[in-house]
């Protein structure tokens, strides 16, 4: 059993947010900023989806929102408690540590009125992000919005080969330093359309590589 | 073609994760009836098990679940793959209304890090541990999902052995020659063929040599093979003395680098590189234990049996027992599928569940 490599990754999540930092050169800790301030309001009831070390769920609880925080990995969610703790809002952020898959039985219906999502969805397979979708539209309530921003694969082959040429030295940085990588997702707008969500507004950035999806759900 | 390119890349850059699609895959033509299997996705075991099912014509369905592209052993060990993946496999692919059962085959040795009551809790879907080796799965079918004792363990034939000495001397070939193509380009060729013979040598001789494989066995031969070449080096090819020392002295560096996880790189022995680090609390984990069986708790129920893939443990009197504790290589299977926790390794176990 050679896990030499694996141990070197184990160790990964302490250095998340510096590889997560070069891979969008800051840009994400701005994008984060942006949904705290232009999304969230004071008593929201938001579900972060994927929350890792905490700093998207820090900035909504510090907007007064009561802010679910969901992840998979231990070692993230060890690391967000203390981020949360040092700035204060125990009271504000409820961390569990669940996959978003098993949200079918954890959350009730119309529990939410705002998830947010920031580089996860680029992590599941088509049919997983599917299946999230839905049951983000089933947790929301009626006007409720979906914040979804990650890394979008762009449609053209030279779209395609300029965001690889692009992305390669802060790829390579990024992993050897820090082992964090993210990957891009493509059909996202379609597969929210699919879900019952209007996209109400998007914005870009780092040249359009990643992009933030404001969706509503629509109903009936 | 393509597929021998694939497989020859991932040989020899084993050490990196291949992730490949995720989701259900149908082999042949299922029915409601037809077994659904499960694997990690990593490449090179998707593309093996998916040629052993087709070419024994089984028709099934094959889940594949996100492991990061890591094998199912290092995932398992690693917590890339646990319930939560194979839960997740389940319902985003919607398996439950393609077939009338409920009953999953996993690989068995995802038993590092699978819950399978944590996947019948959510989901309904009662698991099986299949077979260690993909080429075993056909029979393992026919049997009626029944393994025979050989199909537990773990081996490490000449095949085997020489994949893992492709996985440390390619990329050792490609960071060593870098170096030598600056500071001493006139050997890199000398270089090269060293390092290729040091891990062909390590891993033909694992078995031959004296004792349980490890890093002092590694510098013996390192040390062996640094006077072989420096004999070559001064008697056969003439190399300037400070070549001799070079080649030499690189000789043993090798087997050294190698020799860090030998035994680790076999599956029939614990890493010893691994334990090390853990019990200086360098990583998380249980560092080196001894597994003992508890008869008050033991039920007989076989399961410790069933997953250790050293065959440790027998049955006697309708209570396992720990037939031959030398062979455990401390793959934590046996303690953490046990339903009664019977098995204790001498240390608390909370703390190493993923």
């Amino acid at each position: 059993m050679s896990y030499v490599f694996m141990k070197v990754l184990e160790s990964a999540p302490e250095r998340y947010d510096a590889g997560i930092n070069i891979l969008t050169l800051s840009r994400l800790r701005r994008l984060k900023q942006d949904i705290a301030n232009e999304f969230i309001a004071k008593g929201d009831k938001v579900l972060e989806i994927g929350c890792g070390t905490g700093s998207l769920a820090i900035l909504c609880a510090a907007k007064e929102a009561e802010v679910t925080g969901i992840d998979l990995s231990p070692n993230m969610l060890d690391i967000a408690r203390r981020k949360i703790k040092k700035a204060g809002l125990t009271e504000k952020i409820k961390l569990i540590r669940m996959s978003a898959m098993d949200m079918d039985t954890a959350f009730g219906d119309h529990s939410f009125n705002v998830i947010t999502s920031t580089l996860v969805f680029s992590e599941m397979s088509p049919e997983e992000i599917r299946y999230v979708l839905n049951q983000c539209y089933r947790v929301l309530t009626a006007n409720g919005s979906l914040l979804i921003a990650d890394e979008i694969m762009p449609q053209s082959l030279l779209g395609k080969l300029l965001l690889f040429l692009f992305r390669l030295p802060f790829v390579i940085i990024a992993y050897i330093f820090t082992q964090t990588t993210t990957r891009a997702v493509s059909g996202l707008d379609e597969d929210l359309r699919q879900a019952g969500f209007n996209i109400i507004k998007t914005k870009s950035y780092l040249l359009g590589t990643m992009r933030l999806f404001q969706a509503r759900k629509v109903t009936a | 073609m393509l597929d021998f390119i694939k497989s020859l890349i991932e040989t020899f850059l084993r050490v990196l994760p291949f992730p490949t699609r995720t989701g259900l895959r149908v082999l042949g033509k299922p029915d409601r009836h037809s077994p659904v299997l499960v694997t990690a996705n990593f490449d090179l075991t998707v593309r093996r098990v998916t040629r052993v099912l087709t070419q024994n014509k089984i028709d099934c369905y094959l889940l594949i679940v996100n492991t990061k592209g890591i094998n199912v052993w290092c995932a398992a060990k690693g917590g890339h793959f646990t319930a939560d993946q194979v839960v997740s496999v389940i319902k985003a692919s919607g398996i439950g209304e393609m077939v009338d059962h409920r009953q999953l085959i996993l690989p068995q040795l995802c038993t590092a890090g699978v819950n399978p009551r944590e996947i019948h809790q959510k989901t309904g879907w009662h698991t099986k541990f299949g077979p260690t080796y993909a080429r075993d799965i056909p029979q393992y079918i026919k049997n009626g999902l029944k393994k025979t004792a050989e199909m537990n363990l773990v081996e490490f034939p000449i095949m085997q052995r020489l994949e893992m000495a492709a996985m440390w001397a390619f990329p050792m070939t490609i960071l060593i020659g870098i170096l030598f193509a600056i500071l001493w380009p006139h050997l890199l060729p000398e270089m090269i063929a060293l390092i290729w013979i040091m891990a062909l040598l390590l891993f033909t001789l694992f078995f031959w040599l004296p004792g349980k494989p490890s890093i002092i066995t590694a510098l013996a031969v390192g040390a062996i093979s640094a006077l072989g070449t420096a004999a070559f080096g001064l008697f056969i090819s003439q190399w300037s003395t400070g070549d001799v020392w070079i080649l030499s002295l690189s000789a043993l560096f090798i087997a050294g680098i190698i020799g860090i996880d030998f035994p680790g790189s076999s599956p029939l022995f614990h890493s010893e590189w691994v334990t090390w680090t853990q019990e200086r609390g360098l990583t998380k984990g249980p560092g080196r234990f001894k597994v003992t069986v508890n008869p008050e708790d033991c039920t007989g129920c076989g399961i410790c049996i069933d997953v250790c893939p050293r065959g440790v443990y027998a049955l006697e009197s309708k209570k396992a027992v720990v037939t031959d504790a030398e062979k455990c290589e401390n793959c934590t299977a046996c303690f953490k599928q046990c339903p009664e926790q019977a098995i204790s390794i001498g240390m608390p176990v909370e703390n190493f569940y993923q």
